[in-house]
């Protein structure tokens, strides 16, 4: 059986929308219309439901960094625990037979936790366990949920199996305290982002930061120097670029019809520049709020490559194709704030910097598939008349598009209406480019214009 | 002189980190699948072989699909925590016959407990690779006893909704 196939039997099959992105590589442009099948097929395949999804998945830790170690506090729900043999009377956990089975438990997660110091591997020193109820109070603060983990149990106190935490507090020695530190949550990594390491980072000498580390996740920096944070997102620029098919689908219906680099500039800057726009101002929360507003901008990412693709179609206005770029571009951008916004806390000190550098990581992405793209329109150009090579790419671009339009369209469909207030908010986004857009058009025509005089007054 | 080195003997033993305790997680691993291959087996025993094909909504799955689903976990699984190749077997169905099924699922524990036969936890925080999700072995170990705790719990609810009461397994 191949690897690939054990964490999906473990679990329930993905979404729709993870089947899609798992089922397309960036690489995968020309085989797009395999990979809608192949979508559909795993659609259609049989749900494995032997593995119920545990109810409460998120995990609360607090890392604290003394001179010369660190401390790591975890409260676990024990519903991701299940294999775990503690003894239960009824519905409760018998404490006070569950104790013989506290050391493994708390090795087992010594295990469960990867602590790196530049990025080597530390092993705890000290470990302490205990089962709580998930109503205690104590992790509300480092004080208190060390005090909590590191005092005995009552033993005849009540705690329901469904109701129950397991505490762990390991202890690593460090170096130094100014070292590069990432943190990373193997417990229950096979349901991937379906869990989450709420982690309260308390470095030597204050100034605590809060991080949300979703499961199946790489170690995660958390207290980066600037050029590994400035490292870490122009990668992340580049992968989300490359694994972004909706992105390079549109990309590419962009530029199918263009023959020359020079008309293709001003629709690539265009692109860029608007992207940017909605990326910094979603970084900076401008973005419209709102369950509904992510499954929007999928939907318009989508729609914009169904318009392109039509576009290509019945003649495109290639004079005019950059403000369509800008205009979708600003949706787009949105779409990659998505996952940036995720990441963001991972920046440290250094917010501006990888957000910059993230839009580097997308351009430098964007610019290599374009590399690539090119050259193979060039040559397709030498044996296939240009008009059916645009018709047929374009043709094969709306199919696969107008499939998650709709398939999008029925997730937004199940969110609840945005507010008149949310409407405006969104509106201004559209409103700035038709603004910037006539701004460029009647700059761009005075100009002409006066060139024109120019040429038409007689020459002194 | 003696003395001494008793004392530092004791300390360095009560310094010793309790959870450090030499194959405590593969004594667990074996414990827990001789546990689990009796319990399971039990419970699929005990099903007559005309409710194989029962399905209990919400859970959408038949009893003879729960019972290969345990077969399908356990090789990928066990092989990745021993390091040894699972065996490629023939695809069955869940509507094969009951002693079919019954008889992968019983092979499938077999074959774990010969990869864990030599276990130790030497190697517990060593990386694995889960197709996407990466595990240390002790992690993964911990999924698996997780997976097998909640299939014994589905088979029991599937055997209560047919007003069959489990008996324990024989030891």
């Amino acid at each position: 059986m191949k690897q690939r196939t054990i964490k999906a039997l473990l679990r329930r099959p993905p979404g729709v929308q993870q089947l899609r992105r798992a089922a397309f590589g960036w690489s995968g442009l020309f085989a797009v219309g395999f990979a809608v099948a192949a979508s559909l097929a795993a659609l259609s395949a049989r749900p494995a439901a032997a593995d119920a999804m545990p109810t409460n998945t998120i995990m609360n830790a607090f890392v604290k960094v003394e001179p010369k170690q660190i401390d790591l506090v975890v409260r676990i729900p024990v519903d991701l625990l299940r294999g775990l043999p503690f003894p239960q009377k009824g519905r409760q956990f018998d404490l006070a037979a569950s104790q013989p089975v506290m050391p493994l438990a708390v090795q087992l997660l010594s295990n469960g936790f990867v602590v790196l110091e530049n990025n080597a591997p530390l092993s705890p020193t000290a470990a302490r366990g205990r089962l709580s109820v998930d109503s205690d109070r104590s992790f509300e603060d480092y004080e208190s949920a060390v005090a909590h983990v590191d005092n005995a149990p009552d033993l005849n106190e009540q705690i329901l199996v469904d109701q129950a935490d397991f505490d762990v507090h390991l202890t690593y020695p460090i170096s130094s305290p100014t070292s590069l530190f990432k943190i990373q949550s193997q417990v229950a990594a096979d349901l991937g982002g379906g869990t989450k390491l709420l982690v309260r980072y308390m470095p030597l000498g204050g100034g605590s930061r809060a991080f949300i580390i979703p499961g199946g996740s790489e170690p995660m920096p958390l207290n980066p120097s600037w050029y590994s944070a400035a490292a870490s997102f122009i990668e992340l620029g580049i992968g989300h670029i490359l694994n972004g098919t909706d992105h390079l689908l549109f990309l590419f219906c962009l530029v199918i019809p263009f023959r020359r680099m020079r008309g293709l500039f001003s629709v690539i800057t265009a692109f860029t520049l608007a992207h940017s726009v909605t990326l910094f101002a979603s970084a900076f929360h401008l973005a419209p709020k709102g369950a509904w507003f992510p499954p929007f901008v999928e939907t318009a990412i989508a729609a914009s490559i169904v318009y392109m693709a039509i576009e290509n179609l019945f003649g495109p206005n290639l004079r005019r194709r950059w403000l369509t770029a800008g205009m979708f571009g600003l949706v787009h951008g949105f779409g990659f704030a998505d996952i940036l916004a995720e990441k963001l806390q991972f920046a440290g000190s250094y917010l501006l910097l990888s957000l910059f550098s993230f839009n580097v990581g997308i351009e430098l992405g964007q610019m290599l598939v374009l590399a690539l793209v090119l050259p193979v329109l060039v040559l397709c150009r030498r044996f296939v008349p240009e008009r059916a090579l645009v018709v047929t790419l374009s043709t094969i671009g709306a199919v696969i598009a107008s499939y998650w339009m709709i398939d999008r369209f029925l997730v937004l469909r199940q969110n609840d209406w945005p507010s008149i207030d949310d409407l405006i908010s969104a509106a201004r986004w559209p409103a700035l480019v038709l603004l910037v857009g006539g701004a460029v058009g009647l700059i761009r025509k005075l100009l002409q214009r006066r060139l024109v005089r120019r040429a038409e007054e007689p020459s002194a | 002189m003696k003395k001494s080195s008793t004392i530092l003997v004791l300390a360095a033993l009560c310094c010793t980190p309790a959870f450090a305790q030499a194959n405590r997680i593969s004594n667990f691993a074996r414990d827990s699948l001789t546990q689990s291959s009796k319990e399971i087996t039990a419970a699929a025993e005990q099903m007559p072989a005309d409710k194989y094909g029962f399905k209990a909504p919400p859970d959408d799955i038949t009893f003879g699909y729960l019972l290969l689903h345990v077969a399908d976990i356990n090789y990928p699984l066990c092989s990745l925590i021993g390091g040894v190749p699972a065996p490629k077997l023939p695809q069955l169905n869940e509507t094969d016959a009951k002693d079919i099924l019954i008889e992968r699922m019983k092979s499938s524990f077999e074959f774990c407990t010969s990869t864990f036969a030599n276990l130790d936890d030497g190697g517990m925080q060593q990386t694995l690779d889960l197709g996407g999700a990466k595990m240390s072995r002790a992690m993964t170990i911990l999924t698996l006893t997780g997976t097998w705790t909640s299939h014994h719990e589905l088979q029991e609810k599937y055997l209560q909704l047919n007003g069959i009461s489990q008996s324990s397994p024989a030891n």
